[in-house]
């Protein structure tokens, strides 16, 4: 009898508590403390209406990470893993995804260094539900086996994807992740037909540098854009948020 | 006497000289990137304690040739610019750090840096004054009190 009251007082406090999310968001605090109290009353109550409890409490942790309206979508790239990769063949994962390029010696070195320090962070069970994605904006000079090379330093599990200028540019937009080549258009720039002639050459020339986006995108399982991450978010938050995502 | 005067003279002027050079730079350190790079990042710390502004304006080494940057984040993006020189205003430091100026080495002429190799790089100010410093490669993974400050978190 008093376990069957329990589960009452517990179910009651549910359905408060779910009556209050619906009607007041501001009062999230408030509200933070009532599930609490709720899931203390029902602590011995049974398995089954803690389930129910527990439901809301998931929901709330990641809050601070709504679906983001207007920006993603799907895409197939040409990838470092020898073949075409589509977003949805990372569904159920969460996925970082960044936009940058390799001859680029502070900011995309600096954030996949940051990713690869967060990844060893993880447990090796969330780990498998992470990937990260390296999309290449500069497809004039990396190719995928080049850009293979370059992310298996940070991290062999990272993917890159690189494809031709007008698939990288829908991709781009698709994500907002906006770029501009500050270039000197002489410079020689295929990677496959460098040679000591246009090393020499090359000498002489400046180099090019791409301003792109600082985002690291962050995509739930069902490849809906979550939030940004960035060389300054430390990998604490990061951690929690990603957790909180799968 | 005159001895005296000249080894004075001598010594004046020695202290001087050094007070002359008295940028201080310390904490050198190139990260440490892919065999196939052809770009990797150099970052120091230049301490100016005197009581007039420097500019760097140039950083040479024999394994390659450097170009100064600097990164700006602004709305989201990155925005990446060769810079001339960069000012130390008096009784100042500037770092050159992650996501902020940086030193970028290119056309290396021993192959990319490899970690735990000591890279010396000579730092040319606008006075004329050429000071030298060895840059560790490394790992950031290991390189526990470089902060990144240029980035807001969001």
């Amino acid at each position: 009898m008093r376990i069957f009251h329990s589960i009452l007082h517990g179910i009651f406090h549910y359905m408060v508590q779910k009556n209050s999310v619906m009607k007041n968001i501001v009062q999230q605090k408030k509200r933070q403390k009532l599930v609490t109290l709720a899931l203390a009353r029902v602590r011995f109550a049974g398995l089954l209406t803690c389930c129910i409890v527990l439901i809301p409490i998931q929901g709330m942790s990641a809050e601070n990470m709504p679906i983001l309206k207007g920006i993603g979508g799907p895409f197939s790239l040409q990838s470092t893993q020898g073949r075409q990769v589509s977003l949805s063949d990372f569904n159920d994962k969460v996925v970082m995804m960044f936009f940058g390029y390799t001859n680029c010696a502070d900011v995309c070195p600096t954030t996949m260094a940051h990713i690869s320090q967060l990844m060893e962070r993880l447990t090796p069970e969330v780990r498998q539900q992470v990937q990260v994605l390296f999309i290449s904006i500069d497809s004039d000079f990396d190719t995928p086996k080049h850009l293979n090379k370059y992310l298996s330093y940070f991290d062999p599990n990272f993917i890159g994807l690189v494809d031709t200028r007008s698939k990288i540019d829908h991709v781009a937009a698709l994500y907002q992740a906006d770029y501009t080549k500050l270039a000197n258009e002489r410079v020689t720039t295929e990677y496959k037909k460098l040679s000591m002639d246009n090393k020499e050459k090359e000498k002489k020339q400046r180099g090019y540098l791409y301003s792109h986006s600082a985002k690291i995108f962050v995509l739930d399982g069902k490849a809906r854009v979550r939030g940004f991450f960035y060389t300054g978010t430390s990998i604490e938050d990061m951690k929690q948020k990603i957790e909180s995502l799968l | 006497m005159k001895k005296c005067i000249l080894s004075l003279l001598m010594l004046m002027a020695s202290m001087s000289y050094s007070q002359g050079s008295e940028l201080v730079i310390n904490d050198a350190w190139i990260r440490a990137m892919p065999p196939s790079s052809r770009v990797v990042p150099i970052y120091l710390n230049i301490d100016n304690p005197t009581a007039r502004e420097r500019k760097l304006i140039g950083i040479e080494a024999e394994a390659g040739s450097i170009e100064i940057h600097q990164t700006i984040e602004r709305d989201g993006m990155m925005y990446m610019k060769p810079v001339d020189e960069i000012v130390i205003a008096a009784n100042d430091q500037v770092r050159l750090a992650p996501s902020g100026f940086h030193g970028m080495m290119s056309h290396f002429t021993q192959g990319v840096p490899e970690q735990g190799e000591k890279i010396l790089l000579t730092l040319i100010f606008d006075n004329g004054a050429k000071q030298s410093t060895e840059a560790k490669v490394i790992k950031e993974t290991l390189v526990k009190e470089v902060k990144i400050t240029h980035v807001m978190a969001q």
